[in-house]
């Protein structure tokens, strides 16, 4: 029998993939993949919450769609500045990305 | 943790089977998704774990949140990340590691993130709600138009910030060199 609690160890383990992702992608866009990775994790914990304790109520899934919503609204902005980025730098790694160092 | 939503006695062992398939796929595309080392081969994968998450939110009985998955995430984001991919195509991504030298470091705080609130689960206990699942999409949309109205309102006004936002970063520079050159 699937609990929330399967729920909820499945959004903490996509959460820590999408950390280390972040931590250690060099690519630009594979750092915005993975914190889509992280988006899906906490949309995962949200509607298990709403399912298995909440089940009169729609208030995570509500929550859940507005997360859905902004990702969307980051992922435009993010991809617009990395393609910005690349049109300056020839670039897309974070490590090259150095114009602020003294 | 006694958190259960009790059903028919024999579809406990489907349930569980799709359940665990579908978390052992989603667990292993995602790993795929920060170790792959051509991006545009993370990008399918990603486009997997996002199909399984819609999966799992139907499981959950979220059918509206599954089809909105399925249209914003796999049908828009990951379009927009594929072309990012496409349009600064990386030649060098063959040969060279997408992986930075602080991976060890970081596993051991993504391993130390997923210990600590696995930890949390297991010692947390959660009243149980026996509520059959009921399709959701009409009473989703009472609660956006009615409770939900101010961030409703709050989250047009950020896509519209978002929209020309984009526009502004993504249009062309004048040659007089107004928004800074480079290199």
């Amino acid at each position: 029998m699937i609990g929330l609690a399967h729920f909820l160890v499945l959004g903490a383990v996509l959460f820590s993939i999408g950390i280390f992702g972040v931590l250690t992608r060099r690519n630009i866009i594979g750092i915005l993949m993975s914190i889509e990775i992280m988006f899906n994790a906490v949309n995962l914990n949200l509607v298990a919450f709403n399912r298995y304790l909440y089940g009169g109520d729609l208030w995570g899934q509500g929550d859940a769609i507005f997360v859905i919503t902004l990702a969307a609204g980051e992922a435009v902005v993010g991809l617009a500045l990395v393609l910005a980025i690349y049109r300056n730098l020839k670039t897309v790694y974070v490590e090259k990305m150095d114009l602020l160092k003294g | 943790m006694e958190a259960r939503v009790p059903g028919p006695r024999g579809e406990g062992v489907m349930e569980a089977f799709a359940f665990y398939l579908m978390a052992a796929l989603a667990t292993a595309a995602a790993v795929l998704v920060v170790t792959e080392r051509q991006v545009f081969n993370a990008a399918l994968y990603l486009a997997a774990v996002l199909a399984l998450v819609a999966g799992l939110f139907g499981f959950l009985g979220a059918d509206f949140l599954a089809a909105a998955q399925v249209l914003l995430y796999v049908g828009g984001i990951l379009v927009l990340i594929v072309f990012a991919v496409m349009l600064s195509s990386v030649r060098d991504g063959r040969v060279r590691s997408q992986i930075n030298a602080q991976w060890l470091p970081a596993l051991a705080v993504s391993l130390a993130v997923a210990v600590a609130v696995v930890e949390a689960v297991r010692r947390s206990s959660f009243a149980a709600a026996d509520v059959q699942a009921a399709p959701t999409t009409g009473a989703l949309g009472m609660l956006l138009f009615n409770e939900m109205a101010l961030p409703f309102e709050a989250v047009s006004l950020a896509l519209l910030a978002a929209l020309v936002g984009a526009v502004f970063f993504s249009r062309k520079e004048r040659p007089d060199g107004a928004a800074g050159d480079a290199k």
